[in-house]
């Protein structure tokens, strides 16, 4: 191995290198590197092995040995405590370790026959409390009761003469389930069937009423025989109500014996904890069993238990199948897939087809978060683990809300019901974290306080200790922060993280005014704390404005934006906490419609996350950016940038991911956007296949991509497959989303747009009121969202004619958005347009007005950068059209120019939009008295017009007529005849009839002409057809 | 000791008193066994103590908060994880010479599991591994010291060495994997 600096830099850069690519990838590079460098190759590839062999090594932290205290380098060193020589009828033989609770020491009994080797557990610090010995006969007696061969019996138990609780067990020589599988190399069947056994001994306590709580490999030993013996019912709750439990020890003791690791979501909130709890730990193990890894993906060990907290409450396990292909996040527990497999007696593609179905179907059912979609028990769990090894159908069936559940959670936090329970989750963890951390402060009067403070307000919601029922994470809420800064007012640090806490607990329960109160709060005292730059005092202040995004105070969220920026930039490195800073602060002025300072922030946070150099964050602002960029008529930048975030998605996170599915996805609609039908469907389809493959059938996400699809049918012309798309979408969402999830009533006015267009009134009504109430449950009032509903809607109801109706829906729009948004922002612009459109409609007499609604939009429009070309120039070409009706022809006429203009140079000349705006100025020439000018115009229309719409389109017909027109009032006849009476032809096939307009042009021409005849023939009022 | 003391000694440190460095390691070294028997008697009955949260203790215990910046809090933590690979260093040395021969059992019946699993590593042999590797790249030493002595993570340690926290996990896979290549039994 290297041993001078620059080898070593040398190996280490090539194995960096190597670490980013798939297996097969690197044995390729490997190969290439020993032609070039044998030696080299040699050493990197060692250094590979010995970090895919590496496993824990090193990955927890030593743990500090008892005996430390006991350094002879100690000045007042303290001898060990003496062993005692006997407890009771026993005979202690040694220590046998340490353990959450106490020591266990080696024993035997000495009084009589039975010589068997016990276990004795004498429970020390705060388990050695005199008040609770009584409360562990009560249990002793219960828990003797079980006996079961996978059971580590429970024989004795007893006070020492210093008055310690003591427990006697069943003395188990065995190692640990997980090692013990791994050390043999036991195939998935043996690792099954040992679970199997687990689970039968799990469900027998289960059926005495006994839950154990802290299943774990640690607690689950197998003997040489192969027995599994579960250990440890110390923590164990009683279930029936009225029994006096541990339960009760559990929280006063401030929830220390937790694993989190192995908890069920239930069980870190204080939910009430049932047999399920132990269903999902089992669950837990299985799948690290099948695997080699935890479920919840960069799992940190030691630090990070906030988002392992996380993980367990919001994560979706990623599939079992899937997750033992992925190389291993670099700080997460377990082994790669090599290695996994290697321990399984497998290689990776068999191990993972091995899993795939039924397995992975299990292991979803068991590991859901919602106790209740779970197995209702360990023997059912079993049951289909005993049916899968029989090779028989297994009961779960492919829910595969579990995979969505967790992400759709991550997504949509806000939109969820689900979600109060994961935020409960994080406060009480967070509760937990706290007590541990302060455990080690138990000196101090701040520790104190603080740990009474904690346990009281967040270890209550137990049905044991409180009223009957579980408190609701509200109230829980409610009582945190009202008595905090009555009981902590001394300690502003700890106030400060217990009140940011709590602010991020309300707003994922979506109570934002409660929110802020708490934040406000937090922020005061970390400012007092920390001094009001430090990054402590950035941190709220991001969470903060979040909070105050979503409730719609959007100057507010910028003003806390702007100052935890300035934070940010005055504290450096720049690192995520500031890429994240930034963006947040560009998205908020991109909704606020100020795009410039919103485009050099999007930069600067592209270039900090660029420096800092982490791939995912790189990617996230990429994507997010070029979101932005494609409406700066930079649509070649902002497809560089999706493709960027596309390749280092697809790099760092392997072609099948959802974040790789959602830049797809948003890629696809920017194409769609940009006309480009046939890639954005390709982008689209390849978005859909992997959430296909992620999802099952059934997912937000993948509904998501339907819904595009629908759009681009849509402009496609294909309304039937669009219709059907949307029909799935809304399904989907239905089936997978909370009542109020947004994207329902996004893709519900997609399908009321689509049903417009081919004249299903009704329908499309019904489903515009069903996504504005939706909007307006979900969102709190005045938020822009929801006037963009009214919009569409209004649209809608003032084409039935309801003017009135229509009008005050318009209005209300107006005003919401130009509070929310500022005058100027683009939406204000197309809701002024669309109450221009209703005006317009109402006749003659509303014209005026309608013109001043175009024109203030128009002018909005026209002053933002951002405004599409394509909406600056139909927004000229509405306000033209109204000119020329209203007689402002001069004016009309060079707003059509200036449209034509700037749809040329974007589009080209054959564009349909450009066609349409030749129509109207054909139309303003003929009406100023000027056909020469007009019948060029329309015959340029009308043959771009052919070329993309089929011939029988009314637009198609529109230049025709026009063009016939022009022609008529050329008094060129013979050239005008052909489209005037292919008109009347047309028309009266299409409709029955031909419209009165077209057959009095095809009469004037006659007559005009001189060919009289066919000019008394066309006058009649039913036409050619009754000849 | 006054936590006003340890402030400054540690800013004389930062501006790099070798001075201050001895001054600071005997103060700190006993304080932290001191807090670490008292842990063992009767304070906590959990005997899963990590380095960590004993560091974090000391940080709160030593430091005068009014004075320490945010900047003396991760040089603090980065001091710490050299005094605890000295101090527990030292402390498998000892007892290298006095359990000779003494064979200890390893059937726990819980948590002490994951203690053994965590202490699993020769600690010596780490040591004198690690000074090599500081011979190789003295950052990937001192990353090693932070995260597994000193208990950081990721981000702790990036702050730390104030370099980016992708930088430090390349690092630390690459040196992870060299000294269990170092460590690692022969194969025969």
């Amino acid at each position: 191995m290297a041993t001078n600096r620059e080898r070593w830099h040398q190996v280490r850069a090539r194995f960096e290198e190597l670490l980013e690519l798939s297996t097969a990838e690197r044995a390729a590079a490997l190969a290439g590197l020993a032609e070039e460098d044998p030696e080299l190759s040699r050493e990197v590839k060692a250094l590979l092995g010995w970090h895919v062999e590496a496993d824990h090594f090193l990955n927890e932290p030593p743990a500090l040995p008892s005996s430390l205290s006991t350094d002879r380098t100690s000045a007042d060193a303290m001898p060990e405590p003496p062993l005692p020589e006997s407890l009771g009828p026993y005979r202690i033989l040694g220590p046998l370790g340490q353990g959450g609770m106490g020591t266990v020491y080696r024993a035997e009994r000495g009084d009589d026959a039975y010589r068997k080797p016990v276990a004795i557990k004498v429970l020390e610090g705060p388990y050695r409390r005199p008040e609770l010995v009584s409360r562990f006969r009560t249990e002793r007696q219960i828990l003797a009761q079980l006996d079961h061969p996978n059971i580590a019996t429970l024989l004795d138990g007893g006070t020492t003469p210093a008055g310690q609780p003591y427990l006697v067990m069943e003395l188990i020589e065995g190692i640990p389930i997980d090692r013990y599988c791994d050390d043999r190399r036991l195939p998935v069947e043996a690792r099954l069937r040992l679970i199997v056994k687990v689970a039968a001994a799990v469900q027998y306590a289960h059926r005495h009423l006994v839950v154990h709580r802290d299943l774990k490999p640690a607690n689950i030993l197998v003997t040489d025989e192969g027995e599994p013996k579960l250990l440890d019912f110390g923590i164990a709750k009683i279930l029936e109500p009225s029994a006096l439990s541990l339960t009760v020890l559990a929280t006063e003791l401030g929830v220390a014996p937790l694993t989190p690791e192995y908890a069920s979501p239930e069980q870190i909130t204080g939910r009430p904890i049932t047999a399920g709890s132990d269903v999902y730990s089992l669950g837990v193990l299985l799948y690290e069993l099948l695997t080699g890894r935890s479920p919840y993906r960069g799992t940190l060990r030691g630090s990070g238990l906030e988002r392992l907290a996380q993980a367990i409450v919001r994560e979706a396990p990623e599939r079992a199948s899937v997750a033992v292909l992925s190389p291993l996040a670099p700080e997460a527990r377990g082994v790669g897939p090599e290695e996994a497999a290697a321990r399984r007696s497998s290689e990776p593609r068999h191990l993972a087809r091995r899993l795939a179905g039924d397995l992975d179907t299990v292991l979803a059912k068991a590991l859901t978060k919602e106790p209740e979609r779970r197995y209702g028990s360990a023997d059912q769990f079993a049951a289909d683990l005993e049916a899968h090894l029989d090779g028989k159908p297994v009961q779960a069936r492919p829910d595969t809300f579990f995979y969505r559940s967790g992400k759709f959670l991550r997504r949509h936090a806000w939109a969820s019901s689900a979600t109060a329970a994961a935020f409960l989750i994080l406060v009480t963890l967070v509760a937990v974290l706290w007590l541990q951390r302060l455990q080690l402060l138990r000196q101090t009067h701040r520790a104190e306080t603080v740990s009474t403070f904690l346990t009281n307000v967040f270890a209550t919601p137990d049905p044991a200790q409180a009223r009957g029922d579980a408190l609701s994470a509200r109230e829980l809420l409610d009582r945190g922060a009202n008595r905090i800064e009555r009981e902590l007012v001394r300690e502003p640090e700890v106030l400060g993280d217990l009140l940011l806490t709590i602010g991020r607990s309300y707003k994922g329960l979506g109570l934002y005014a409660q929110a802020g109160a708490a934040l406000d709060r937090a922020l005061a005292e970390r400012r007092r704390a920390e001094g009001a730059d430090s990054p402590a005092v950035a941190e709220v202040l991001q969470e903060l404005a979040e909070a105050k995004t979503f409730a719609g105070d959007y100057p507010t969220a910028e003003r806390h934006l702007r100052q935890a920026v300035s934070i940010r930039r005055r504290t450096p490195p720049l690192g995520q906490p500031a890429v994240e800073a930034l963006m947040q602060l560009a998205r908020a002025l991109e909704l606020k419609g100020e795009r410039n300072e919103a485009a050099e922030l999007f930069a600067e946070a592209l270039a900090a996350a660029r420096r800092v150099g982490d791939r995912a964050t790189i990617a996230a602002v990429l994507h997010r950016t070029a979101i932005f960029d494609r409406q700066d008529h930079r649509p070649e930048i902002s497809e560089q940038r999706f493709r960027e975030a596309l390749a280092l998605r697809r790099e760092t996170l392997g072609a099948d991911h959802p974040d790789v599915a959602v830049t797809l996805n948003d890629l696809g609609l920017f194409l769609l956007e940009q006309g480009r039908f046939a890639e954005a469907e390709k982008r689209l389809r390849e978005a859909e296949a992997i959430e296909r493959h992620l999802y099952g059938a059934s997912h937000p996400d993948l509904a998501t991509t339907l819904n595009n699809l629908g759009l681009l049918r849509g402009r496609q012309n294909r309304p039937k497959e669009a219709e059907e798309l949307f029909q799935n979408a809304v399904a989907m969402l239905q089936a997978t989303t909370a009542a109020e999830h947004p994207l329902r009533a996004t893709v519900g006015q997609n399908l009321g747009d689509l049903l417009q267009n081919q004249g299903r009134q009704d329908e499309a009504e019904k489903l515009y009121r069903q996504a504005l109430d939706l909007r307006q449950r979900a969102l709190p009032p005045g938020h822009p969202d929801t006037a963009a509903t009214l919009n569409n809607l209004a649209r809608l109801v003032g084409s039935r004619q309801r003017w009135a109706e229509a009008t005050t829906l318009l209005q209300e729009a107006l005003a919401t958005s130009r509070t929310a948004l500022g005058s100027r922002h683009p939406q204000v612009a197309t809701i002024l347009n669309s109450l221009g459109e209703l005006e317009a409609l109402q006749g003659k007499e509303h014209l005026g007005q309608a013109r001043d609604y175009y024109r203030e939009g128009f002018e909005i429009a026209r002053t933002n950068p951002a405004t599409p070309p394509i909406d600056l120039a139909m927004a000229l070409n509405n306000l033209g059209s109204i000119e020329v009706e209203i007689g402002e022809l001069a004016s009309a006429k060079a707003r059509f120019k200036e449209a034509l203009a700037l749809l040329e140079s974007t589009f080209g000349k054959d564009h349909l939009n450009v066609a349409m705006v030749r129509l109207s100025l054909a139309g303003a020439e003929l009406e100023s008295g000027n056909p020469k000018a007009a019948s060029p115009a329309a015959a340029a229309a009308l043959s771009v017009l052919l070329k993309n719409l089929p011939a029988t389109d009314p637009w198609v017909l529109a230049g025709h007529r026009m063009l016939g027109k022009s022609l008529l009032r050329e008094k060129r006849f013979a050239s005008a005849e052909p489209h005037l009476a292919l008109l009347v032809r047309k028309t009266s096939i299409g409709s029955g009839s031909a419209s009165r307009q077209d057959l009095a042009l095809l009469a004037e021409l006659y007559a005009a002409w001189g060919r009289l005849p066919e000019a008394s023939r066309e006058r009649s009022p039913h036409g050619p057809g009754e000849s | 000791m006054e936590p006003s003391d340890v402030t400054a000694l540690l800013l004389d440190w930062n501006e790099g008193s070798r001075q201050a460095l001895d001054s600071l390691m005997p103060l700190v070294a006993d304080e932290l066994k001191k807090r670490a028997r008292s842990y063992f008697q009767n304070e906590r009955g959990d005997h899963t103590l990590q380095p960590t949260a004993l560091v974090n203790e000391l940080y709160l215990r030593l430091l005068d908060r009014r004075q320490a910046s945010w900047q003396s809090r991760v040089h603090f933590f980065a001091f710490a994880s050299r005094v605890m690979r000295r101090i527990l260093v030292d402390h498998a040395r000892g007892h290298q010479a006095s359990k000779r021969g003494g064979g200890a059992v390893t059937i726990t019946l819980d948590d002490s599991l994951a203690l053994v699993a965590g202490a699993q590593v020769d600690l010596l042999a780490l040591d004198q591994a690690l000074d090599r590797l500081a011979e190789l790249d003295s950052d990937q030493a001192r990353i090693v010291e932070l995260r597994f002595f000193g208990g950081l993570s990721i981000p702790e340690t990036a702050a730390a060495l104030e370099i980016g926290e992708a930088t430090v996990n390349r690092r630390w896979a690459s040196a992870r994997a060299w000294l269990y290549g170092q460590l690692k039994p022969l194969e025969v």
